[in-house]
């Protein structure tokens, strides 16, 4: 199973920070998220979400359904950043 | 050198531990930020900041190789504290040894730039509102554009 992390608000609307969950796509991820939390789910697809996959940011126009995730990946949500 | 820590930050013990067997320097020029109790007006009694251990010091690193391929400089530090940080604590110290000034200067400057617009930080403050999680402001992102070569 693939490490899920949550940062910022986004964390807060689901309730945890890290999971590990079963999924094969980015899209199926995401669906698996917004499912339980709608909030969230229309935050993941924002264009200004950053998604970092194995410690490197998938730009959005990178970003498809259908990009593989692998039970070794770790792949992390967050808000843009706000800075220190 | 990148640190990311959750300890308190000594801007003068890291000042004087950088300054130490300088002979080829002719400047170090250093930036401490701190936790402001205000922001727009609005009272901020903590600051509480998320890093994502590991990535976070990847970026910072990469923007402080940036600065060095940009910026005639001998040596680089930047120490980034998260957690909990109490008001009038500091958040950052940024110091950079060079030949002369300038370079300094102006490393430092383009570092907090970079920093305060890519670095992996989520920042939530306390107030008399309850906490809140803070989006990025407007005026970080035209701070970058200050870096971006002007066509002749």
């Amino acid at each position: 199973m693939a490490t899920v992390k949550l940062f910022g608000a986004f964390g807060d609307v689901a309730g945890w920070t890290e999971q590990e969950i079963d999924a094969s796509t980015l899209g199926e991820l995401k669906a698996m998220l917004g499912a339980n939390h709608p909030r969230l789910g229309n935050r993941l697809d924002h264009p200004s979400t950053m998604v970092i996959l194995n410690n490197t940011i998938v730009p959005h126009s990178l970003r498809t359904d259908s990009s593989p995730i692998s039970d070794e990946d770790e792949i992390a949500f967050g808000p843009p950043v706000s800075g220190g | 050198m990148i640190q990311v820590t959750t300890d308190p930050i000594n801007p003068g013990d890291l000042l004087a531990a950088f300054t130490v067997d300088r002979n080829q320097a002719g400047a170090i020029a250093s930036f401490t930020g701190l936790v402001r109790s205000t922001t727009d007006g609005a009272a901020v009694s903590r600051l509480t900041l998320q890093a994502y251990p590991g990535f976070t010091e990847k970026v910072m690193a990469d923007i402080e190789a940036e600065a060095r391929g940009r910026f005639d400089v001998q040596d680089i530090i930047a120490v980034h504290r998260w957690g909990e940080i109490e008001v009038g604590h500091p958040i950052i110290f940024v110091a950079v040894a060079s030949a002369h000034r300038r370079p300094a200067f102006e490393a430092v400057d383009f570092l907090m730039d970079q920093f305060k617009v890519r670095a992996p930080f989520w920042k939530k403050e306390d107030g008399p509102g309850g906490p809140r999680w803070v989006e990025p402001r407007l005026a970080d992102h035209d701070d970058l554009s200050r870096w971006i070569p002007k066509p002749l």
